[in-house]
């Protein structure tokens, strides 16, 4: 084979023959994905300096390198932050396999995170909840991928990644980014039926102003929908060590980058 | 027909003929040691090295493969042994002697090749290419590029992908398009075998005082360690090659034309033949014309060698 063209194309057929399956929570079945391709593995490198906060790059490359590898690309405007863990799990073992070190109190433990993978097949995703408050109206869900993906790519994706953090103002900005992402539609009150504000169709900077702008009690109502799927994530990533503790694997960029 | 040396490329464990080296293409060898281009110093060799030896054309020579043929041509055309001044603080100098066939043997035995079989797909590597040495000149690691570098062949499907038939941007596309499980596994078994030369000396200069090395080379060659011994082995002082030149149009009366044709080592033979005669037939032999004539038998470092 001497064109190059032939080449890449024999090379996708060849990925495409080699799928392999992951449960997908949200969906409560398998799909098929690709194995990680040497240039989505490279595109890891590029997170290495990030957003401390947001880890906008990591974000932004992790949701490229699913949608490329997902063999139904219809799928992923509906895959949750959840889900996306479970899929990273899955091409992390399927790349550089299911053993990790994991750093804590001064102590480096080897351990694998099958367990976590098994997990994922018992793990319910949370149900969307309707809150309302006074005329104010609020569906909430669980965080989408492309949510969570639109919002670093529009708020910060050019933003210089050494640029000063005022941590004071960036916790207050993170729960406010956190409730964005849950609010899945907004209603205004009005006699008896809710107006919707077609919250999906604002950009991700005016939904942040509207949400500046509900009732606190929502924001609380939030607060505790996100503590749920806080303990599910945190159920997800934690392994049992030899010595009967615990550790939790970080999900950041070394996850794909040591052995 | 020229006279043919028998070279060996160690990444394909085969003989190949390569011509002698002409006087001309060794000045230009050690002219080019003094441009401060690095990748024109790079080209000039591989050109030369093309030259040479019509057997690499259709070839992508490693960094091992290119050292062979120069060593040879070093050995066989210009001198057999290889002597280093060192210096060390204080400014107190040695001499390290050692022959270019010591050298040219333990790279002859380095041997990098190997196949890995994964999930369907064979790749077939060897060692970094020639061609790319000048991606590798700023210690650049990047270990896509290693791998462009290093792989020889893909096989998927009963298609074969040969590498040399490609640009390293090409070779980087397809590196980038194969699982990275695989490639993985290629860069493991290549630091692998990195690590395993890495060990194994190639040159190790002691103090003479103290026995202390002064200068280790291991045969896990790298960009940079090739540079080092091209440069030991073709460093030499302009003024000699050219003052060489000269003395051998000037006072032995052969033509320009002939001395570029003939090998540097010839060119001593005839100057030591020169010199004898001139002995003979001499009554005073302190009056030589301005000459720095050789003793009988011993070598002129106005030659160079």
């Amino acid at each position: 084979m001497t064109n190059i063209n032939d080449i890449i194309s024999t090379l996708n057929s060849y990925t495409l023959k080699n799928t392999f399956d992951v449960y997908i929570p949200s969906l409560k079945r398998d799909v098929k994905f690709k194995p990680i391709t040497t240039k989505q593995q490279q595109s890891f490198y590029t997170c290495l300096v990030d957003n401390i906060i947001y880890n906008t790059r990591f974000i932004i490359t992790t949701y490229n390198v699913i949608k490329e590898s997902c063999t139904e690309p219809d799928i992923i405007d509906s895959l949750t932050i959840i889900d996306r863990l479970v899929i990273l799990l899955a091409l992390r073992k399927n790349t550089l396999g299911s053993n990790i070190i994991v750093h804590k109190d001064d102590v480096d433990w080897a351990v694998s995170f099958d367990s976590s993978l098994e997990y994922a097949k018992t793990l319910q995703i949370p149900e969307s909840k309707t809150c309302i408050t006074k005329n104010i109206q609020v569906d909430i869900h669980v965080p989408l991928i492309v949510d969570q993906y639109g919002m670093e790519k529009e708020l910060r994706e050019k933003e210089p990644v050494d640029k000063n953090v005022d941590y004071n103002n960036a916790v207050e900005q993170a729960i406010l980014n956190e409730a964005c992402k849950l609010i899945k539609e907004i209603y205004v009150i009005e006699g008896s039926d809710p107006i919707s504000l077609n919250y999906n169709a604002l950009t991700y900077t005016d939904r942040l102003t509207l949400i500046e702008n509900l009732p606190a009690e929502i924001l609380l109502e939030l607060q505790n929908y996100a503590k749920t799927i806080n303990i599910i994530t945190s159920d997800l990533l934690t392994i049992d060590t030899d010595n009967n503790d615990t550790v939790t694997i970080d999900i950041a960029v070394d996850f794909f980058l040591d052995k | 027909m020229p006279f043919k040396l028998n070279a060996y490329l160690p990444s394909l464990q085969a003989e190949v003929q390569i011509k002698e080296l002409y006087y001309k293409q060794y000045r230009e060898l050690v002219k080019s040691l003094y441009n401060t281009d690095k990748k024109e110093t790079i080209q000039q060799y591989n050109s030369i090295l093309q030259d040479l030896c019509s057997d690499i054309l259709d070839k992508d020579i490693t960094f091992e493969d290119k050292l062979s043929l120069l060593l040879t041509v070093r050995n066989y055309c210009v001198s057999p042994d290889l002597n280093l001044k060192c210096t060390l603080p204080g400014n107190n100098t040695f001499t390290y002697t050692t022959t270019v066939e010591t050298l040219l043997q333990l790279i002859k035995a380095i041997n990098k090749s190997s196949t890995l079989e994964w999930n369907g797909i064979s790749v077939s590597f060897s060692s970094y290419k020639a061609r790319d040495e000048h991606v590798f000149l700023s210690n650049n690691n990047d270990i896509f590029v290693v791998l462009a570098s290093y792989i020889d062949s893909i096989k998927i499907n009963n298609e074969t992908v040969i590498f040399k038939d490609f640009t390293l941007e090409n070779r980087l596309q397809i590196v980038y398009s194969l699982p990275h499980a695989l490639c993985n596994q290629v860069y493991q078994n290549i630091l692998t075998i990195e690590e395993k030369y890495e060990e194994e000396d190639l040159l190790v200069i002691v103090n003479p005082a103290n026995k202390e090395p002064v200068l280790r080379m291991s045969k896990n060659i790298t960009c940079q360690s090739m540079q080092k011994l091209i440069e030991y082995n073709f460093t030499e002082n302009l003024n000699n090659i050219y003052r060489a030149f000269y003395n051998m149009v000037r006072y032995a009366g052969f033509s320009p034309e002939y001395i570029d044709t003939i090998t540097p080592v010839e060119m001593q033979v005839y100057w030591m033949y020169y010199a004898q005669d001139n002995e003979k037939t001499s009554e005073n032999k302190n009056d030589t014309g301005g000459l720095n004539l050789p003793a009988g038998g011993s070598l002129n470092s106005e030659l160079g060698f």
